[in-house]
C-alpha cells in the first residue's frame, strides 16, 4: 500500500478516483532538523503531510522573543490555515524539530478538489476536526494544569522531545519561564 | 430564519436543495440568564447558532477554580464540539450571561446530511475552519498578549460588554483576578 493511502485511511476511506486525484496533489521531500517550512512573509499556502518526524510552528511574542505555538509529531497533516484563508503572508515560521518525511502540495489545489469529490471535502472536515480536537485539548491544559503537570503531559506525548527541541522553547511553548521549566525538571528527575 | 439563511450563506453559498434539507434540523430556543445550555459532563448532541444575548464557555480544574474559555455573542456559531466530535463528555460547561435565543442543530443528523450532501460538506469545512481558527487566535492572546491589550480588545470586539455582564466574568475571560482589572481600566479611562 502506497504510503499516502495509508496516512489517509486513519482518517476516512476515498475511492480509488479520488485517492488518485490526492496523490497527484503530493511531491515527497525529505527535511533536516532545523529546515525551514514556511517563512515568515512568505505565502505559498502548502498542506503538508508528515508521515516522520517533529515539526513546529513558532511566533513571535510582543517582545519579540520566539514562542513555540504548536508543535506536530508525525503522522501529522498541517498547513498555515491563517494565511490560506485570509491570503495573509506567514505570521508564523514552521520548521522541523528533526528529521521529516514530508509529502506537499498546493492547499489551493486540494480546497478545489474539496470543492468537485464530496469524500475528499468528508477528509478534509476529518483533518479539521483533529485539529480543532488537539487545540481545544491544549487550550485545556493550558488553563487547568500547573506546569509540573503541563510539563509531564508533553513528556508523556513526545518522550525524547528534550532531544529535539532547546529547553528554553520548550518552556516557551508550555507558557511558563525558563527558570521554572529548570526547577520542575530538576524536581520530577531527583526522585 | 432570514438571518440564519444569511448566515448560513456567508460561510458557503448554499443552493435551495441542501437548506431545505437542513431547514428540518433547526429548532429555535429560548434561555434565561445563567441557565446552562450545556453542563459539565453532559454529552452533547447539538451545535448552536446564537441568535440573542451572551453565552461562555468555561471549565473549572480539581480545586474548584473557574477559567472562562470564551465569550459568544450574536450571530456565532458555538457549542461543546470537542465533546460533540467525540461524542464524549463535556469538560467545558456553556453557560447563559443574559436572556438568550439561539437555534439549535442536531449534529448526528447534520453529519449525515454533510455525507450525502457535497454543500453541506463545504458548509461544514468553513464552519470548522473558522472555529479552529478563532480558537487559535484566542490561545495566542492569552499566551502572548498582556492584559490590557486583551481588555482592549475584547472592548473593540464588544463596545458595551461592561452593561451586559459583571466585571468578574470580563476579569475571568482576560485572565486576570477582578482588582488587575480595575487598575487596568483606571489606568485607561485616567488618561
Amino acid at each position: 500500500m502506497d504510503v499516502i493511502e495509508q496516512f489517509v485511511l486513519r482518517y476516512y476511506t476515498l475511492s480509488s478516483t479520488s485517492l488518485k486525484e490526492f496523490q497527484k496533489l503530493f511531491t515527497q521531500k525529505n527535511y533536516k532538523k532545523n529546515d525551514v517550512l514556511y517563512r515568515v512573509g512568505e505565502s505559498k499556502s502548502q498542506l503538508f503531510l508528515m508521515t516522520e518526524g517533529i515539526a513546529r510552528s513558532v511566533v513571535m511574542d510582543s517582545n519579540g522573543k520566539e514562542k513555540t505555538r504548536t508543535i506536530f509529531n508525525g503522522p501529522s497533516v498541517f498547513t498555515s490555515l491563517t494565511s490560506n484563508l485570509y491570503g495573509e503572508p506567514f505570521a508564523t515560521e514552521f520548521n522541523c524539530l528533526t528529521e521529516a518525511t514530508m509529502y506537499e502540495g498546493s492547499f489551493e489545489n486540494f480546497i478545489k478538489l474539496t470543492e468537485k469529490r464530496h469524500d475528499i471535502s468528508i477528509l478534509y472536515n476529518k483533518f479539521l476536526e483533529e485539529a480543532f480536537i488537539n487545540m481545544q485539548e491544549k487550550a485545556t491544559i493550558l488553563s487547568t494544569l500547573d506546569a509540573t503537570d503541563r510539563y509531564l503531559y508533553l513528556k508523556n506525548r513526545i518522550p525524547d522531545i528534550e532531544k529535539h527541541i532547546q529547553l528554553n522553547h520548550i518552556a516557551s511553548y508550555l507558557n511558563m519561564t525558563s527558570i521554572q521549566l529548570s526547577r520542575i525538571r530538576k524536581k520530577v528527575y531527583s526522585k | 430564519m432570514k438571518n440564519l439563511l444569511k448566515f448560513l450563506s456567508e460561510f458557503h453559498p448554499l443552493p435551495e436543495k441542501s437548506l431545505q434539507s437542513l431547514f428540518p434540523l433547526f429548532q429555535i430556543k429560548s434561555y434565561k440568564k445563567d441557565d446552562r445550555i450545556t453542563d459539565f459532563g453532559e454529552v452533547p448532541t447539538h451545535f448552536f447558532i446564537l441568535t440573542e444575548g451572551i453565552i461562555r464557555s468555561y471549565i473549572v480544574d480539581d480545586k474548584g477554580k473557574e477559567f472562562t474559555r470564551s465569550l459568544y455573542t450574536p450571530m456565532r456559531v458555538t457549542g461543546a464540539y470537542s465533546a460533540l466530535l467525540q461524542n464524549r463528555p463535556s469538560t467545558l460547561a456553556y453557560e447563559c450571561l443574559t436572556g438568550v435565543k439561539l437555534i439549535t442543530c442536531d449534529f448526528k443528523k447534520f453529519k449525515e446530511l454533510a455525507k450525502k450532501d457535497i454543500e453541506l460538506a463545504n458548509l461544514y469545512v468553513k464552519i470548522l475552519e473558522l472555529l479552529y481558527l478563532r480558537m487559535e487566535k484566542r490561545i495566542f492572546e492569552l499566551s502572548i498578549m498582556d492584559a490590557k491589550s486583551r481588555y482592549l480588545k475584547l472592548k473593540k470586539q464588544i463596545p458595551n460588554i461592561e452593561n451586559l455582564i459583571p466585571q468578574y466574568h470580563i476579569a475571568s475571560y482576560l485572565n486576570v483576578t477582578p482588582v488587575q482589572l480595575s487598575r487596568i481600566r483606571k489606568d485607561l479611562y485616567k488618561s
